[in-house]
C-alpha cells in the first residue's frame, strides 16, 4: 500500500512538472529569414510570405480545378490576357493589361483587336504568343475533353462567336468548325475575338481575366494528354506544369505544401517585391492558429476559435463576405397554401431581428438581396455605396414586429387556417445555420404566439437539401417548407445584375418556384445590349429587380456573412483595405524582415 | 489446408466484391450531382454528365465501371477532389502515408503494450499492475484525437520538440520526425488494449496447473512465465492485434487532419462530400481491402496455429 501511494504521487509529480514545463517554456520562436529595414538595421534573407489554407489546390491545369484551393494558387502563377489591379487610391479594383499590351480595341463593337505584350513570356524564359493562345482556347473548348470549368470561355462576360456551339457540339448533335468560333489569330502577338453581340471594352478585359483563358503551354499539354485525347495530366503536378504568373511553381506536396518563387521572366515582375511564397494545406483551424502563434505562417482567416484567440488583436481586420443566406419559401406546397400568401411571406419578411442576430453571429444583418462587395460601375463604386440602391431597403434592416404581426393575422384570415406548422431545413455542414434557426424558431414562435405558429428545425447534407429544393422545379412538392440557400455567383461580383439569373422561371438552379414574368422581363432588359453598353442602365435596371424581389419576398434575406482575418507583423500590404476581386494584394505586398 | 486456404480465398474474393457493388450503388444513389455548380449553366451540366455516363442507368453505370476495374485497373477519374487525376493514382500517392502512421503505430503498440501487460500481470494487485490499470483505462477512454490535440499543442507547440504539422519538403528525415507525433498519437489505444488482453490472459495461466509443474520442476518464476505462460498468452494476441490495423485506420482519418497528413482518410471525407463518385468508390474500396485482408490473414494464422479451426467445416 506505501508503495503504491509512493508509486501514485510519483505519477502525479512527473505530470504536474510536464505541465509546468510545457506551461513556461519560452515563448515560440518565430523564424524570420530574408531582407528588409526597420531602425536602420538591414537583415538580408528571402521574403517569403507563407500562409495555410483550409482546402488544397487540386489541379493547375486553367481549364480543370475551379476549385477555391486551386484558384488561390493559380492567382500567382497563372497569367491571363487581363488581369485586376487597384485604382489609384487603392480602394477599389479596374481592369488592366496583363499579358496583353494595352486595351482591347474595336470598330463595330464585335470584332476586338487584342495586341499581346512583346515582353510577354513563360516562365522558362519562352515568349507567349497567339499560338500559344489559339491552342489554349481550342483545347479549353474541346467537346471530347469536356472541361468542367471552361465554359465560361464562350459565355460568360462576353459571349463568343459559336464558341458555345462548338463546346456543347456533342450534346447538341450539331458538330461545329474550330475555323467558325470567333477567335483568331491574326500574327504572333496580335489576336482577334469576335463576339455574337456588341460589348464594352470593361466586358472583354473581365472576360478575359478569368483563370480558364490564361494560356496553357502546348508541349507539356501533349505529352499529358492520354490516347484517346479525351483528358490531360497538365497541371496535376509541379513538373507538367508551366507558370506564366508574377510566381512560378516549384515544388507540390499534394494536399500538404505549394512552393513559388518569383518569375523574374513575369512581364510585370517590376512589380513584385517578394521572393516566394509558401502555402500550406492545414485543414484542421486549432493547427493553424498554432502554426501563427508559433510564427510558421503569416496569414490566419479566422473561425469561430480564432476569433477567440485572436478577436481582441489590433492586428485582427474584417470584411464583407458575397456569401449572403436567405430562406427560400416553397410557394407551391400543395399541403400549405399559406407558403404562397404575400402577406405569410411578408410576416416572416418583417418578423426577424436580423441586428440581434447578425451580433450574435459576427455577420452583418442583410435585408437585401445584394451583398455589399458587388460591384456596379467601372470605377469600382459599390452597389450598395449607391444612394439609390438602398432607399427601398426596409428600415431597422427589415425587422418591424407590429408589422408583422398585423401581416400574419391578415394572412390567416386569407388562407383560412388557424395554426401554421412548417419546417426549415438547413445544411448540417454550417454549425451558423443551426444558430440562426433556432434564434428565428424562438423569435417567431414568441412574436405570432405558440398556438398560432410553429416552426421545426431539420438538418441535413448539403446535396440532400439542394435535391430536396430543387424538386420543386417538376411541379408542386409538399417535401419542403422553408430552407436556408446562399448563392456565391462569381460572375455577379461585377456584374450584379448576373445574381438574379438562377430565380428566372425557366432556370434549372433555381432553389424555389419563383415564377415572375416580371423578374423575368427585367432579367432580360439588363443583359440587352443597351444595358451592357450603359451600365447606369444596367444598374437601374437591378435596382428594380432587388427592390421586386423584397417587396414579393422572393427569398427572405438574413444576414451576409462576415469574414475576419489577420496578418503578421511581418506583413507589409499594399493597401489597409480588403479590394474585392484582388483580395489582400499579396502579390504586391512587402516583408518587414526585422520582425 | 490447402482446401482451406482456397475456401478462404475465394470467400474473401466474394466478400470484395460485394463490397465493391454495394459501395457503387450507394456513392451513385447520394443526392446532388458531382457537377453541382452555380457557376456551370444547366445545359453545361447536362452535358458534362452525358460525357461521363452519369444520365445511363444505374447498372449500365456499373457495368462500364466494372469493365474499367477488371480490363483496364481504371477506377475511374476525380472530377472534384482532383480533377483530371485517375483515381487509383491519387490513392497510391496517400496510401504510403497512412500506412505509416499506422503500421509505426502498432510496431510501437506492440512491445509497449506487451511489456506493460505482463508487468501488471506479474505484479497483480500491486502497485505496477494499479499504474498500468490507470494508463490502460486512460489509454481506452480517451479518444485518440484528443490525445494528439494535446501531444501537438503541449509537444510541439509548446515544448518546440516536435513539428506542429507534417513537414513535407525538408528531407525524409524531417519527414519521418514529423510523422512521430502522430504514430504516437494513434498508438495510445493499440497499448492499452494488448496490455488490458495481455494482462488477463497470462493472469488466468500463471494460475494455470502446469504453471505449477513447471516451478516445481526448478525453474524461476522468471523463467516459467517467459517459457510457458507468456507463449501460451500470447497466441490468443493474434485475434485482436491483425484486426487492430484496419481499427486503426478507420480511426487516423482525424489525426491526418489534425497533422496535415496527405494520407487516405481526409480524401474519404472529401471525395464523398463533393459527390466525387470514382474517388469516392476507390477510397472505400481500399478500406474494404484491408478490413478482408485482415479477415483472411486471420483465418490463416488461427488455421495454422490450431488444426482445429481449419478441420472445423470438414470434419461432417
Amino acid at each position: 500500500m506505501k508503495t503504491t501511494r509512493k508509486l501514485l504521487a510519483l505519477l502525479l509529480a512527473g505530470v504536474m512538472t510536464a505541465s509546468l514545463l510545457a506551461g513556461c517554456s519560452s515563448s515560440p520562436s518565430t523564424s524570420s529569414s530574408g531582407s528588409g529595414s526597420s531602425s536602420g538595421e538591414t537583415v538580408e534573407g528571402e521574403k517569403i510570405f507563407r500562409r495555410s489554407t483550409l482546402q488544397q489546390a487540386t489541379n493547375m491545369n486553367p481549364h480543370q480545378g475551379g476549385d477555391a484551393g486551386s484558384i488561390e494558387v493559380s492567382d500567382y502563377v497563372q497569367a491571363k490576357l487581363y488581369r485586376v489591379v487597384y485604382n489609384e487610391d487603392k480602394t477599389a479594383s479596374v481592369p488592366g493589361p496583363e499579358l496583353a499590351a494595352s486595351e482591347p480595341t474595336t470598330e463595330d463593337g464585335y470584332t476586338w483587336t487584342i495586341k499581346l505584350d512583346p515582353n510577354a513570356k513563360w516562365a522558362n524564359g519562352e515568349p507567349i504568343t497567339a499560338d500559344d493562345f489559339m491552342y489554349s482556347w481550342e483545347m479549353a473548348l474541346n467537346p471530347q475533353l469536356a472541361n468542367t470549368t471552361t465554359s465560361g470561355l464562350a459565355k460568360n462576360h462576353i459571349q463568343v462567336e459559336n464558341a458555345y456551339e462548338y463546346y456543347m457540339q456533342l450534346s447538341t448533335g450539331v458538330p461545329v468548325e474550330w475555323e467558325d468560333v470567333g477567335f483568331k489569330k491574326v500574327d504572333d502577338l496580335t489576336l482577334t475575338v469576335t463576339t455574337s453581340e456588341k460589348y464594352s471594352a470593361r466586358d472583354v478585359m473581365y472576360h478575359f481575366c478569368m483563370r480558364y483563358t490564361g494560356p496553357v503551354y502546348k508541349e507539356m499539354y501533349e505529352a499529358g494528354m492520354d490516347a484517346n485525347r479525351t483528358s490531360t495530366t497538365y497541371g496535376t503536378s509541379a513538373e507538367e506544369y508551366m507558370s506564366s504568373g508574377p510566381f512560378k511553381l516549384d515544388t507540390w506536396v499534394k494536399g500538404t505544401e505549394v512552393t513559388m518563387s518569383k518569375n523574374e521572366n513575369y512581364c510585370h515582375a517590376d512589380e513584385i517585391i517578394l521572393d516566394g511564397m509558401t502555402v500550406r494545406t492545414v485543414p484542421d483551424e486549432n493547427t493553424q492558429i498554432q502554426l501563427f502563434q508559433n510564427g510558421e505562417i503569416d496569414y490566419l482567416s479566422l473561425g469561430t476559435n480564432g476569433l477567440e484567440v485572436f478577436g481582441e488583436d489590433p492586428r485582427t481586420q474584417e470584411y464583407p463576405s458575397t456569401t449572403l443566406r436567405s430562406i427560400q419559401i416553397n410557394t407551391e406546397n400543395p399541403d400549405k397554401p399559406y407558403l404562397g400568401n404575400l402577406n405569410f411571406k411578408k410576416a416572416l419578411y418583417y418578423g426577424i431581428n436580423r441586428e440581434e442576430l447578425a451580433n450574435a453571429l459576427n455577420y452583418i444583418p442583410a435585408a437585401y438581396f445584394l451583398p455589399t462587395p458587388y460591384v456596379a460601375y467601372s470605377d469600382g463604386t459599390l452597389f450598395r455605396d449607391i444612394p439609390e440602391a438602398n432607399a427601398y431597403i426596409p428600415e431597422n434592416n427589415g425587422y418591424d414586429p407590429d408589422l408583422a404581426k398585423e401581416l400574419f393575422d391578415k394572412a390567416l384570415e386569407e388562407t383560412g387556417v388557424d395554426k401554421v406548422s412548417i419546417t426549415v431545413i438547413y445544411s448540417e455542414t454550417v454549425p451558423a445555420l443551426r444558430t440562426a434557426s433556432e434564434y428565428i424558431q424562438n423569435e417567431l414562435t414568441q412574436l405570432f404566439g405558440a398556438d398560432r405558429f410553429e416552426l421545426k428545425l431539420q438538418s441535413m447534407a448539403q446535396s440532400a437539401l439542394l435535391d430536396i429544393m430543387r424538386s420543386s422545379q417538376s411541379g408542386p412538392t409538399n417535401t419542403w417548407d422553408l430552407g436556408w440557400s446562399a448563392w456565391d455567383l462569381t460572375a455577379a461580383q461585377l456584374y450584379p445584375n448576373r445574381k438574379f439569373e438562377p430565380y428566372t422561371s425557366t432556370d434549372s438552379r433555381r432553389f424555389a418556384p419563383y415564377n415572375s414574368p416580371e423578374l423575368d422581363a427585367l432579367y432580360a432588359e439588363s443583359i440587352s445590349e443597351e444595358c451592357r453598353l450603359d451600365e447606369k442602365k444596367r444598374i437601374e435596371v437591378t435596382m428594380e429587380m432587388e427592390k421586386l424581389v423584397i417587396d414579393n419576398v422572393l427569398e427572405i434575406p438574413v444576414y451576409q456573412q462576415q469574414a475576419y482575418v489577420i496578418h503578421s507583423d511581418r506583413c507589409i500590404l499594399p493597401s489597409d483595405v480588403r479590394v474585392n476581386t484582388i483580395g489582400w494584394g499579396w502579390a504586391y505586398m512587402d516583408i518587414d524582415l526585422t520582425k | 489446408m490447402k482446401k482451406y486456404m482456397i475456401g478462404r480465398v475465394i470467400a474473401a474474393c466474394v466478400a470484395l466484391f460485394l463490397i465493391l457493388t454495394i459501395a457503387f450503388m450507394v456513392v451513385r444513389l447520394m443526392p446532388g450531382s458531382v457537377y453541382d455548380d452555380p457557376n456551370l449553366a444547366p445545359e453545361v451540366v447536362a452535358m458534362l454528365e452525358q460525357q461521363a455516363h452519369l444520365d445511363e442507368p444505374l447498372l449500365v453505370q456499373y457495368a462500364y465501371f466494372l469493365k474499367g476495374v477488371i480490363f483496364e485497373n481504371d477506377w475511374g477519374v476525380s472530377a472534384k477532389v482532383e480533377p483530371g487525376v485517375p483515381a487509383f493514382d491519387i490513392l497510391k500517392r496517400q496510401i504510403p502515408y497512412s500506412l505509416t502512421i499506422n503500421v509505426g503505430s502498432l510496431a510501437l503498440a506492440l512491445p509497449i503494450g506487451i511489456v506493460a501487460g505482463t508487468v501488471a500481470a506479474l505484479h497483480k494487485n500491486k502497485a505496477g499492475d494499479h499504474v498500468v490499470s490507470i494508463l490502460v483505462v486512460l489509454g481506452i477512454s480517451i479518444p485518440s484525437f484528443v490525445f494528439a490535440s494535446c501531444l501537438q499543442y503541449f509537444i510541439a507547440y509548446k515544448m518546440g520538440w516536435f513539428p506542429i504539422i507534417f513537414e513535407p519538403s525538408k528531407g525524409t528525415g524531417m519527414q519521418i520526425y514529423s510523422l512521430m507525433l502522430p504514430t504516437i498519437a494513434l498508438s495510445l489505444s493499440p497499448i492499452a488494449t494488448i496490455a488490458r488482453y495481455l494482462r488477463g490472459e497470462l493472469i488466468e495461466v500463471l494460475g494455470s496447473e502446469f504453471m505449477v509443474l513447471a516451478r516445481t520442476k526448478g525453474l524461476t518464476q522468471r523463467q516459467a512465465t517467459i517459457r510457458h505462460s507468456f507463449r501460451n498468452a500470447s497466441l490468443p494476441l493474434v485475434n485482436i492485434v491483425i484486426p487492430m490495423f484496419a481499427h486503426v485506420l478507420a480511426g487516423s482519418m482525424v489525426i491526418e487532419r489534425i497533422f496535415s497528413i496527405p494520407g487516405v482518410g481526409g480524401t474519404l471525407i472529401s471525395s464523398i462530400n463533393t459527390n466525387d463518385y470514382s474517388l469516392a468508390v476507390a477510397t472505400l474500396i481500399f478500406y474494404a481491402l484491408i478490413s478482408v485482408l485482415t479477415s483472411f490473414v486471420i483465418d490463416i494464422v488461427l488455421g495454422l496455429i490450431d488444426p482445429r479451426v481449419r478441420l472445423g467445416g470438414s470434419s461432417k
